[in-house]
């Protein structure tokens, strides 16, 4: 059992919105100055054009390469996503203060109000992610969350820094379903807990067979149900539970390219985020299920569709596919063109995940 | 009264006195016979049209319901009296110089020549005779029918008759036609362009253009109004020589009016032989020497148009400009005094009031580069007839 130290955690969450507040006042101050300077104000940062995505070998993740964009208020193209980006600073610092969250449909909304409204949704997230840019971090740290959740069970008990909620607990185990990971779990501090590990796990119906299997219990492990892709929020609280509880991450996937890439992005993000840190866990492990799976546990199996062979090539591209195991297993998938889901593995009935396979892949997290 | 066609004299029925009271002027009423329901949409469009280059006249229309349309007088300005003329040689064909030897009174072919045509002194027309190979001491009416068609002959092809004046033409003028278009038409922007005279087989004419852009009674595409003689041509006008002009000669991607711009394109042609292709008087051959002149009167009026076009353009992207930027800025100033934390709003507005200088300067210079383009249309022209001349 480890005891946290509640002290140091707070610490963390203060300084985290001191730096956000620093920033934005640092952002307003620029532009503030050049109005009164009677200066056109501009904003200068790194471009997300593909051509300036770059994987960083050290980081063990895609990164911004060195050309940047400059957006000023001078030109009449530029003058309209400048004010939405200013705008969305002001939106933010309010949150910030205020200690709330918001979606980015709300952020859209809330736009209307201020006479910068947005074309749709797409232009308001695309801005969204200009500011993380310009600012240097994420849109969780400007208190701006995507609309998907998904959900983490186990032996671990959380703090609150959320107001309202300050210095309440709550243990994880306490709901079946698990718990839904939003913005009052992602900030909260991690009190207490007996886990050895976690496991990051593609679909809800395994987390689920999971908790009814005690797998928590069994193997001493806390489970996160990514629902598909995870969203940032929960790379972020996997990473945490990584680094600050130094436990290993497992992750599990359906036998197909996109399963794949889901291990992959937990381990070392994603393009559209290469502008981020502190959202990828690069020592998590690829438990499973991989290609090689179908054939040594004779699992059944559909037939690859040609999109889903097209995806294979293309990671195959991807600088982080040449270490020996993702390239093999990719190979094994153009080699028998097959796919398996993980609930294939209930033909040998709904026990046999948990007490054959898992053992056999948690050897990989030692 | 009735019209003898062949004299063009009035015949007189009846003749009424009427106390003037005052007025000055001449005053017609005409009472005609038809069958209006099937017509009336016509008549209506020849008042409207007959207004439009008829300015300097009060027109009213009494129709058979007793409906009144009246045409009010906009201008002063009257176009010139044309003034009686003699036939040009190149425009007599055996018959009308046999109709005329016919009713001669001079002595000899010489006194003759110079007395029943246009601009034809003594000296032209002995050395005309000369060419004809026709004694200038006979008597006229000694002429044989073979001597008679020799002389006709030669007529059309001896080069040195001087080219008819054209003291005999009655075109509208810029100021009629221009009052005119303002009153019918209320458009955006018009320009008349008036050609100076020329001929065709020895008949003077003279062709006048308006073109209209926009404003309240236009609608999207082009209409084409076109007048033989001050007459409204209602009937057939995809035979006309201007139809043919405006849609097959002009390239209107060059002067950057699209299809689809409410444009009204008015030609007027003035001639002692107007070249009508049927006895219908309702449309115009397109002799070459006609169509040039509308060709060249349109391209004239479509620069002007071009120029306007584009100066318009280059002030509403200023305007839209500065209307970005007033609906911008103080937003900018808000969220950054807020970000800022700062007391006092930032001093945004000499930003815009520097700005709306700088467009003024720029509009400016704008201007002066439109006159520059369309000075060099010009050019483009030539490039373009030696790209032609290319392919052939």
């Amino acid at each position: 059992m480890i005891k946290l130290s509640k002290q140091k955690s707070k610490t963390t969450a203060e300084a985290r919105k001191e730096k956000v507040e620093k920033v934005l006042n640092d952002l307003g101050h620029k532009v503030y100055n050049d109005l009164d300077s009677s200066r056109f104000p501009s904003v200068t940062f790194a471009s997300r054009s593909v051509s300036n995505i770059v994987y960083d070998k050290k980081l063990q993740q895609f990164i911004l390469g060195s050309s940047t964009v400059k957006r000023t208020a001078g030109n009449i193209k530029h003058i309209r996503p400048f004010t939405q980006l200013l705008w969305l600073a002001y939106f933010s610092k309010k949150l910030v203060e205020e200690k709330k969250t918001s979606t980015l449909r709300d952020v859209y909304y809330s736009a209307q109000a201020f006479d910068v409204e947005f074309q749709d949704q797409a232009e308001s997230d695309e801005l969204i992610t200009d500011l993380e840019v310009l600012l240097g971090g994420a849109r969780e740290e400007f208190n701006v969350y995507p609309e998907e959740r998904s959900a983490i069970f186990g032996n671990l008990t959380i703090e609150y820094t959320v107001p309202g909620y300050e210095g309440k607990k709550l243990d994880l185990s306490a709901h079946p379903d698990g718990m839904m990971i939003g913005p009052a779990m992602t900030t909260a501090e991690f009190a207490d807990t007996d886990a050895e590990m976690v496991l990051a796990i593609e679909k809800g119906g395994l987390f689920t067979r999971f908790i009814e299997e005690k797998v928590h219990t069994k193997y001493k492990a806390i489970l996160i149900n990514c629902a598909g892709q995870p969203p940032r929020a929960t790379r972020y609280l996997l990473r945490r539970l990584h680094s600050e509880l130094k436990l290993p991450i497992g992750i599990l996937c359906d036998a197909d390219p996109w399963g794949a890439h889901i291990a992959m992005v937990i381990k070392s993000g994603s393009a559209n985020a290469a502008h981020l840190r502190d959202l990828t866990t690069p020592s998590g492990v690829w438990l499973g299920v991989w290609a090689s799976d179908i054939q040594k546990y004779k699992l059944p199996s559909d037939p690859l569709t040609e999109i889903d062979i097209k995806r294979v090539y293309e990671l195959k591209a991807d600088p982080r596919y040449k270490e020996k195991l993702w390239h093999d297993e990719l190979d094994t998938f153009l080699k028998y063109k097959r796919k398996s889901e993980q609930e294939a593995f209930s033909r040998y009935g709904l026990s046999y995940i948990v007490d054959t396979y898992l053992p056999e892949k948690l050897e990989l997290l030692k | 009264m009735l019209i003898d066609i062949g004299e063009n004299k009035p015949i007189i029925l009846r003749r009424d006195t009427e106390e003037a009271n005052g007025k000055t002027g001449t005053r017609v009423d005409v009472m005609l016979e038809g069958d209006f329901t099937r017509s009336a949409q016509k008549i209506n469009e020849y008042f409207k049209q007959t207004a439009l280059v008829g300015s300097y006249a009060n027109l009213t229309f009494v129709d058979p319901i007793g409906r009144i349309s009246t045409y009010e007088r906009a201008t002063e300005a009257l176009p010139p009296p044309p003034k009686e003329t003699l036939p040009h040689p190149h425009g007599v064909d055996v018959e009308a110089f046999k109709r005329m030897v016919k009713l001669n009174e001079e002595k000899t072919l010489k006194r003759f020549m110079t007395t029943h045509f246009h601009r034809i002194g003594d000296r032209t027309a002995v050395k005309f005779l000369e060419f004809a190979g026709i004694r200038p001491d006979i008597a006229p009416e000694k002429l044989t029918n073979e001597q008679a068609v020799t002389i006709v002959d030669a007529l059309q092809r001896f080069t040195e008759f001087l080219p008819p004046d054209s003291s005999c033409l009655s075109p509208v003028g810029e100021v009629i036609l221009g009052t005119g278009i303002m009153k019918e038409l209320e458009p955006e922007f018009s320009t008349v362009v008036v050609r100076p005279p020329s001929s065709y087989s020895g008949f003077p004419f003279l062709v006048e253009v308006g073109l209209v852009y926009g404003g309240k009674v236009l609608e999207p595409g082009r209409k084409l109004f076109r007048f033989a003689n001050r007459i409204p041509l209602l009937y057939d006008e995809s035979s006309d020589v201007s139809f043919k002009v405006l849609n097959e000669e002009i390239d209107w991607r060059r002067y950057h009016v699209p299809d689809e711009a409410p444009v009204g394109v008015i030609t007027h042609i003035c001639s002692t032989k107007v070249p009508y292709k049927t006895v219908g008087k309702e449309y115009i051959a397109d002799r070459p020497e006609i169509e040039a002149e509308i060709r060249n009167a349109v391209r004239e009026a479509l620069r002007r148009l071009s120029l306007y076009l584009s100066k318009k353009g280059s002030m509403e992207a200023v305007q839209r400009k500065m209307n970005i930027y007033g609906k911008y800025l103080p937003l900018i100033a808000k969220f950054s005094q807020d970000l800022a934390g700062e007391k006092r709003p930032p001093k945004y507005k000499q930003l815009i009031a520097d700005e709306q200088e700088a467009a003024d300067v720029e509009e400016k210079a704008a201007q002066e580069l439109t006159v520059e383009v369309g000075g060099k249309t010009g050019v483009n022209d030539q490039i373009e007839q030696a790209k032609i001349e290319d392919y052939s």
